[in-house]
C-alpha cells in the first residue's frame, strides 16, 4: 500500500497495526522524494539519519507518540544540528549549524523523522518561491506554476504526498499562501506561540513557525508538540497550552463568523468569488452566523508591512557579513572589502531590496517618519481586530486573492504587484493572531484557499471550525496529477 | 540672549553579574581564550538573546538608590521592543534611566557647582 498522499493520522494507524514498519515508511518517502525531484521541494536531503532513526524505532518499539516514525520535512530556515540549512540563500549555502531549532527539536523528540530541508524564498522574502537561490519550486498542479511562498517547498511536498506533513514559517502569509496555492492546510498560530529560537530571524515582531498538513487535524497534532514557552526565546509565551486535538471535533453552532466590510471581494476573480461564497453558504449549514464587521485601519496593512518588515530584516540580516560563517568573498583588500564583497555575491535581488529600503527607514532623520508611523499604524490595525472580536469568534476572507500563477509573471517589472498577493494574510501578522487557510476547491483546475483568523490564542477555534468543515466536505481529499513529473 | 546649560551623562558600568548581558557565557576573568562565548555570542543565525535578570535588578536598584522613578509598565515595554531592535535598545533603556537620574539630582548638583564657578 502505498504511503503517497496519507495523512499523520492514517500513518499511525498502519503503523499501530504493523501493516507497515517505520523504516519501510520513511523508505518510502524518501523514494517518493527522489522520485519527484523535478518539483524541486528540497534543498538538502537527510537519507542517512533519518534510515538509521527509523530503524531504532523499529527496534524499540515504543510507539507511545503519535508523531513516533512518521516522516516530515522541515522549511530550509530552521537551524537543524549537523544538517545543512541554507534560507534557500547563497549567503547560507555552506552552513551547517551546531544546534537545532526548538521547534524542529521538539518534533523530533516526540519520535518523527525530518527526511530534508525544503525550498524556500531567500530568507522567507517573497510570495512565489521565485527568489531562491536553489530554483523555482514547481507547483504539484501545474507544472511551470508557483507554488507561492515563502513556505513554497513545504507546502508543495505535502501536496506531492512526499510527507504527510511540514513546517513552515509565516511573516506576512508564508505558510497561508502557499497552503492555499497547493491545495492543503496551513496554520499560522498567534505570536509567541511557539519558540522563533532557531529560526533564522526575518522581521522578529511578525515571523511565526506553524504547521502545514493534508488535513486540520494533522494540523492539531502538529501544533500540540511544537507549542509552549521556551525560555531561549523570550517573546514565546508563557499561556497554558492546551489539547488542540481533544477539541476539534465540537459543533460548531451559533459560531459567529465576521466578514471584513473593507475588503471588497466583488474586485476579485468572479470564479475566486464564488468559491467564497459557496464556502460561506456550507458554514451557515454548519451552523455559523456571519456577520460584517469594520475594521477602518486594514487598508493601511501592506504598506505598514512593508515599512515594519524590511526595517527588521535589515537589522536581523547585518550579521551575515562573511567572517563568521556563511559565503566569503575571495581576493579581497582590506576588512570592509570583505564585507561589501560577501554581501553583494551572498544576497539574492529581492533581499538587497529589502535591506535598502530597511537600512533607509531607519536612518537618521526617516525613522519616525516611517518606522515609528508604522508602528503606530500597526496599533490601529490590532485595535481594529480587537473591536470586530467584540462582536465574532472568527474573520473569513479569502487566502489569496488569486490561484497560483505562472513563473516570471509577476512581479519582474514592479515588485508591488506582487506584495499584494498578501493582502489578506498580512493583517493577522500586524495584529499577532492566529490564522488557518483551508482548501476549499478549484478555479481553472488550481486550488483556491479560505482563510479563518481568530482571536488571540485561540487556534483551538479555527481548528475546530476548519477541522467540521474538512468533516462534512472533500476539497482537502483533492489530489494533483502528477503525471508531468 | 540667555543660555541654559544643560549637561547629560552617559556612565558604562561594568556590572557583577555572574553572566553575560545577553547571554549565559560566564564573565569570568583570567580564562582560557574562547572559552567563556556561546551560540548567542557568536551572533549564529537563529539564536535570540536573552536579557540577564539580574543586569535588570541591578539597573533599577541603582535607580532606586539614587531616588529616580522606576517605570513598571514601561520597562516591560521596552524589554519587548529590545527583543526586536536588541543592542540599539538597550542603549535606549539605559539612557533613559540615566536621563531621570539626571533631571532628578544631578542637574540640580551641577547647577550648584556652575553657581559657584
Amino acid at each position: 500500500m502505498s504511503i503517497q498522499f496519507k495523512s499523520i493520522a492514517d500513518l499511525r494507524e498502519m503503523l499501530d497495526d504493523k501493516s507497515i514498519s517505520a523504516s519501510e515508511l520513511i523508505q518510502e518517502s524518501l523514494e517518493l522524494a527522489k522520485k519527484y525531484k523535478e518539483l524541486n521541494c528540497f534543498v538538502t536531503m537527510n537519507e542517512e539519519f533519518s534510515v538509521k532513526k527509523a530503524n531504532a524505532i523499529d527496534v524499540n518499539k515504543k510507539t507511545s507518540s503519535r508523531l513516533s516514525g512518521i516522516p516530515l520535512a522541515q522549511k530550509d530556515l530552521f537551524c537543524t544540528e549537523g544538517l545543512r540549512t541554507t534560507c534557500s540563500s547563497k549567503i547560507l549555502s555552506n552552513f551547517i549549524p551546531p544546534y537545532t531549532a526548538t521547534a524542529v527539536k521538539k518534533l523530533e523528540d516526540a519520535g518523527s523523522i525530518t527526511i530534508g530541508k525544503t525550498n524556500m524564498d531567500e530568507f522567507a522574502m517573497g510570495s512565489s518561491n521565485e527568489t531562491s537561490f536553489f530554483g523555482n519550486v514547481h507547483n504539484p498542479w501545474k507544472k511551470g506554476y508557483v507554488p507561492g511562498g515563502s513556505s513554497g517547498g513545504s507546502a508543495a511536498a505535502v501536496a506531492a504526498g512526499i510527507v504527510p506533513a511540514a513546517t513552515g514559517t509565516d511573516t506576512g502569509g508564508s505558510i497561508r499562501q502557499p497552503a492555499a496555492h497547493c491545495g492543503i492546510t496551513g496554520l499560522k498560530p498567534t505570536y509567541g506561540r511557539i519558540s522563533r529560537w532557531g529560526m533564522i530571524a526575518f522581521a522578529s515582531s511578525l515571523d511565526q513557525a506553524g504547521p502545514l498538513a493534508r488535513t486540520a487535524e494533522d494540523c492539531a497534532i502538529l501544533l500540540n508538540t511544537m507549542s509552549g514557552h521556551d525560555a531561549k526565546d523570550t517573546t514565546s509565551l508563557n499561556s497554558n497550552v492546551p489539547d488542540f486535538l481533544e477539541n476539534i471535533n465540537q459543533p460548531i453552532d451559533g459560531l459567529k463568523i465576521g466578514l471584513i466590510k473593507e475588503f471588497n471581494l466583488s474586485d476579485l476573480d468572479s470564479q475566486v468569488q464564488a468559491r467564497f461564497e459557496e464556502s460561506k453558504k456550507a458554514y451557515e449549514k454548519l451552523g455559523a452566523q456571519f456577520i460584517e464587521v469594520s475594521l477602518p485601519n486594514i487598508s493601511a496593512s501592506v504598506p505598514t508591512y512593508y515599512s515594519i518588515a524590511p526595517a527588521e530584516c535589515s537589522s536581523n540580516l547585518s550579521r551575515f557579513d562573511g567572517v563568521r560563517f556563511g559565503h566569503r568573498a575571495e581576493s579581497t583588500d582590506d576588512l570592509n572589502d570583505l564585507y561589501i564583497k560577501s554581501r553583494s555575491e551572498g544576497f539574492g535581488d529581492e533581499v538587497k531590496r529589502r535591506i535598502l529600503i530597511g537600512t533607509y527607514a531607519l536612518s537618521a532623520g526617516y525613522y519616525d517618519a516611517y518606522y515609528k508611523k508604522a508602528q503606530q499604524v500597526r496599533r490601529l490595525i490590532k485595535n481594529d481586530f480587537d473591536n470586530a472580536f467584540q462582536s465574532v469568534d472568527a474573520l473569513m476572507t479569502p487566502t489569496s486573492p488569486n490561484t497560483a500563477f505562472k513563473f516570471g509573471s509577476k512581479g519582474t517589472q514592479n515588485p508591488v504587484e506582487l506584495y499584494l498577493e498578501d493582502l489578506f494574510t498580512i493583517s493577522s501578522n500586524l495584529a499577532g493572531l492566529p490564522a488557518i487557510s483551508i482548501p476549499h476547491g478549484q478555479v481553472n483546475s488550481l486550488p483556491v484557499g479560505l482563510q479563518l483568523i481568530g482571536n488571540f490564542l485561540r487556534e483551538d477555534q479555527l481548528l475546530n471550525a476548519a477541522h467540521i468543515f474538512q468533516k462534512n466536505s472533500d476539497y482537502h481529499l483533492a489530489k494533483p496529477n502528477l503525471g508531468d513529473f | 540672549m540667555s543660555w541654559e546649560t544643560v549637561i547629560g551623562l552617559e556612565t558604562h558600568v561594568q556590572l557583577s553579574t555572574k553572566t553575560k548581558l545577553f547571554s549565559r557565557a560566564s564573565t569570568a576573568f583570567g580564562a582560557s581564550p574562547n572559552t567563556n562565548v556561546n551560540l548567542i555570542d557568536c551572533g549564529l543565525p537563529g539564536v535570540l538573546p536573552s536579557v540577564n535578570k539580574e543586569a535588570f535588578y541591578k539597573a533599577i536598584r541603582f535607580g532606586m538608590a539614587v531616588g529616580a522613578q522606576i517605570n513598571q509598565t514601561s520597562i516591560l515595554l521596552d524589554l519587548e521592543w529590545l527583543l526586536v531592535q536588541r543592542l540599539i535598545k538597550l542603549q535606549y533603556l539605559t539612557e533613559k534611566i540615566t536621563f531621570t537620574l539626571i533631571s532628578q539630582r544631578v542637574i540640580k548638583l551641577l547647577k550648584w557647582i556652575y553657581q559657584l564657578l
